[in-house]
């Protein structure tokens, strides 16, 4: 126990002094929740783009043979504290897109991109599904709700943030940067979770591997991006 | 949640930082304003769309008016729904406004409607209660018996019954949570994408975060993942300056560090050792940033990336650590060696879902 709590403090010191190096001036660090911290993090912007901020990406296979299946996660516009009429952003200036690539160009054979809006109450927020792999056309759906397109899963909604990192102790260890004795100034814990009861917005797709797996070859990139509507 | 912190926070001197951090919370905890600046050109609402659904008669009775009259609408491009209602429809008796106090008569008048002429694929919400609940916190306007169009109740009623069965492909998107077009209409943008700016971009986890200097963070999330190439040696830099800084306390505490000076496979060793045969540290980033995935091999961080992987001590461990031949601590150093310490928290607060969405339900 004491050599794995040394080897913690080792490494811990070492990242604390990789985020002083690395960062500089930004106080935040996670998966890509608020970066860039220019256009997404309030602590750096008062113009900070809360709603296009990507959190995390997590993309996943599942399954065998013809039940195999592709899940993506892209979560946005978190973390943030629960509050009783927290709700999904129903941004219609934000294009959420999530690029997938089968031949190894990183060029996006499938673009499924996700646009949000409400309905005349201004109250009731639709999603509007573009590209989702082997469905025509664009589908409308209420967010909080999942839907089926044939072979494929979707879903919007306020979900828990599933990134788990000691964010407080690396940022507590970047005060001390370069202050304290090597080993004095690390903070990162094993049971001390940043992002524990914290909500994200969360876009979720589920495909079958076959609708979007090229021929000949069984790797995918994945990656996503958020746009919003120029001015 | 600032109590809770503090009470975690086991040096209050720095107590400082815990507030900001809180502060950032709930800063950004309240920001749901839907945009609804409409005036850009290129927002085609299709407000000159012909309207489909047109009265067709005066009837009031909804029942009667002929399926054949109803135009479908299209289903990828909302269509403006102002049509004027009938002026010479009775006044509203029989479908008042849904409560949010249970679910009213007429919410439940209209699921169970729904339910029965809108299946399969034409069905709207997976199951009564479903469509009960959505009824409730939807507290559409009640408008008129037999609307054909607006964003009513009378208008999903009128579509999901008897036109819904006679032509359910057309009707039920109607009846549905959006109206389909016609009974409701969806405000979405219609621009093209190339109208959009990008504003944030993601593959891999914390890795552009950490590695790219905040000169060119912008410049980073403009890119694409084709051109990441011109970002190697951002990491290649940043990460030189990092194992200078540490790697003297590393061996010092036997974690052997993996060098920046000396080379592998043609690369800074730290990024051209293996994490796995055949695969270097520099191709989790290097050409793309992405997340590879190659699904004839067990998916798991980073062939793929599951919520449950420890994403942060595996990206530690690969980018410090001399993997394979390094002897850190009792073993020799892996992938896995921060990981299995655990350096970050092993697990996530809640328990994931094991079906769709598998994400777990938000705090409230």
């Amino acid at each position: 126990m004491n050599r794995r709590r040394t080897l913690a403090l080792v490494v811990a010191a070492g990242l604390a002094t990789a985020g002083g190096l690395a960062i500089r001036g930004s106080r935040s660090h996670a998966a890509d929740h608020l970066d860039p911290p220019a256009r997404t993090d309030p602590a750096s912007s008062m113009a900070a783009d809360r709603n296009a901020d990507i959190a995390d990406l997590f993309a996943w296979h599942r399954g065998t043979g013809t039940s195999q299946s592709l899940v993506m996660v892209l979560s946005y516009a978190g973390p943030v504290a629960p509050s009783p009429t927290q709700a999904v952003p129903c941004d219609r200036d934000v294009l959420y897109s999530i690029h997938i690539d089968n031949t190894g160009d990183a060029l996006p054979e499938h673009t499924i991109t996700a646009r949000f809006a409400t309905d005349s109450t201004n109250r009731n927020c639709f999603v509007r599904w573009e590209g989702l792999p082997g469905v025509s056309g664009a589908q409308i759906a209420p967010v909080e709700h999942q839907r089926t397109y044939g072979a494929v899963q979707t879903f919007v909604g306020l979900r828990d943030d599933a990134f788990f990192f000691d964010l407080q102790g690396f940022r507590e260890t970047l005060a001390m940067a370069g202050t304290a004795p090597a080993g004095m100034g690390v903070r990162m814990t094993s049971d001390r979770d940043f992002f524990a009861g914290k909500n994200s917005s969360a876009i979720v797709v589920e495909v079958p591997v076959s609708a979007v797996q090229g021929m000949g070859t069984t790797t995918l990139k994945v990656w996503a991006t958020t746009s919003r509507i120029g001015s | 949640m600032k109590e809770r912190e503090i009470k975690m926070n086991r040096n209050y001197w720095i107590l400082s930082a815990v507030v900001s951090a809180s502060a950032f919370v709930v800063g950004c905890s309240s920001d749901p304003a839907p945009a609804q600046d409409a005036a850009v050109a290129t927002d085609v609402q299709a407000t000159d769309a012909p309207a489909a659904d047109a009265p067709a008669t005066d009837a009031p009775a909804p029942t009667d008016v002929p399926v054949a009259t109803d135009v479908p609408a299209p289903t990828d491009v909302p269509v403006a729904t102002d049509v004027p209602a009938p002026t010479d429809v009775p006044a509203p008796t029989d479908v008042p406004v849904a409560t949010d106090a249970g679910v009213s008569a007429s919410c439940l008048a209209y699921c169970t409607q729904t339910m029965m002429n809108c299946t399969g694929a034409n069905a709207q919400y997976a199951d009564m209660n479903e469509c009960n609940a959505y009824c409730t916190q939807a507290m559409w306007p009640a408008g008129m018996t037999g609307d054909t169009s607006g964003n009513t109740l009378g208008c999903r009623v009128y579509h999901g019954g008897s036109p819904a069965m006679g032509d359910p492909g057309t009707h039920c998107p109607h009846a549905g949570p959006s109206g389909g077009g016609v009974c409701g209409n969806v405000n979405f943008r219609n621009d093209p994408p190339t109208m959009f700016r990008r504003v944030d971009r993601m593959g891999m986890p914390a890795v552009s975060t950490a590695l790219v200097g905040s000169a060119r963070k912008n410049a980073y999330n403009d890119a694409d993942p084709a051109g990441d190439m011109a970002f190697a040696g951002d990491f290649i830099t940043t990460l030189t300056a990092l194992h200078g800084a540490l790697d003297d306390d590393f061996t010092q505490l036997g974690l052997a560090p993996c060098s920046m000076t000396t080379m592998i496979n043609g690369l800074p060793s730290c990024l051209g050792q293996e994490y796995a045969p055949g695969r270097t540290v520099a191709s989790l980033v290097v050409p793309n940033d992405v997340i590879n995935i190659d699904t004839s091999v067990a998916a798991g961080f980073p062939n793929g990336r599951l919520l449950s992987d420890p994403v942060i001590d595996v990206t530690l461990g690969v980018l410090f650590l001399r993997l394979g031949s390094g002897t850190c601590g009792m073993g020799t150093c892996s992938a896995t060696t921060l990981a299995g310490l655990p350096l970050n928290p092993p697990r996530n607060d809640v328990a994931f879902l094991t079906t769709f969405p598998y994400l777990a339900p938000a705090h409230r």
